[in-house]
């Protein structure tokens, strides 16, 4: 049987960091463009969303026991379809005639737990490298 | 003195990929429909041991499973971050005890050849 290395392994929890660290970008930017009425395009800002995918080597193991693991990625930074919200102010630059603005559908509550989530996510996977970094010391304490 | 070399090997063979493999659960802990997946080697090794012989370990090969008993949230994921991080503390710990056996061993050898 061919050697394993515990080396991948380290390898895709930073896949993982990237793509939450990805994922913290984009809830970021819907924070800060929570109440943008013209985004780059002149439009009002839609909250974005990240899609992740499982990454998945086509080739066979080098030990025959199927595919190989690869980590996570970001597939995609897709807008989010909901209605945008209506808010009655008068005063705002982009108001209609009866006084409303069309707002971003971006709702801070959400972004903050999705940013929790992340953020917990973040540690586990620091916690994995972690746990593959002692592995590996405990294996070069064999030829100490 | 070889056979529990060989077991020792393939206990720590087995136990980094199954590192590798609760790694690339929790990597994916947030993507839809990802279905946790596990190693098997215990049930194999364990009769290789019994009844075979113990040239058979050598043979045993760490298989890659999806799991099927664990519950699924809102978006088809199957992964739950204290499964894993508990699972990867009990995987290091068997780890940890095969380099430790190992290195025990090696020392006996070098203690018999030294005298």
């Amino acid at each position: 049987m061919p050697e394993i290395s515990l080396m991948p392994s380290l390898g895709i929890s930073a896949s993982a960091l990237d793509a939450e660290t990805r994922r913290m970008e984009v809830i970021a930017n819907n924070v800060a463009n929570a109440n943008t009425t013209r985004d780059a395009n002149g439009k009002v800002y839609r909250r974005r969303a990240v899609v992740f995918a499982a990454q998945l080597a086509d080739a066979i193991d080098s030990s025959g026991t199927g595919k190989q693991f690869k980590g996570v990625g970001v597939q995609a930074v897709v807008e989010d379809g909901r209605p945008m919200s209506r808010d009655y102010r008068p005063g705002h630059p982009d108001a209609d005639g009866n006084g409303y603005v069309t707002m971003p559908n971006v709702n801070t509550l959400e972004e903050m737990v999705d940013m929790m989530s992340a953020s917990r996510s973040y540690e586990a996977n620091l916690a994995a490298i972690r746990t593959a970094k002692g592995m590996a010391s405990q294996a070069l304490e064999i030829i100490k | 003195m070889n056979e529990s070399i060989d077991l020792l090997t393939k206990i720590l063979d087995c136990t980094a990929m199954r590192q590798r493999v609760l790694a690339n659960n929790l990597a994916n802990a947030n993507t839809p429909n990802f279905k946790r997946m596990d190693v098997k080697f215990r049930d194999a090794l364990a009769e290789a041991i019994d009844s075979r012989g113990k040239e058979s370990i050598r043979d045993v090969n760490p298989t890659v499973v999806e799991d099927t008993d664990a519950a699924a949230t809102g978006d088809g994921n199957t992964v739950s971050l204290q499964k894993e991080i508990g699972e990867m503390g009990s995987n290091a710990l068997l780890y940890g005890f095969a380099t430790k056996a190992v290195s025990k061993k090696l020392a006996g050898l070098s203690k018999a050849i030294k005298g």
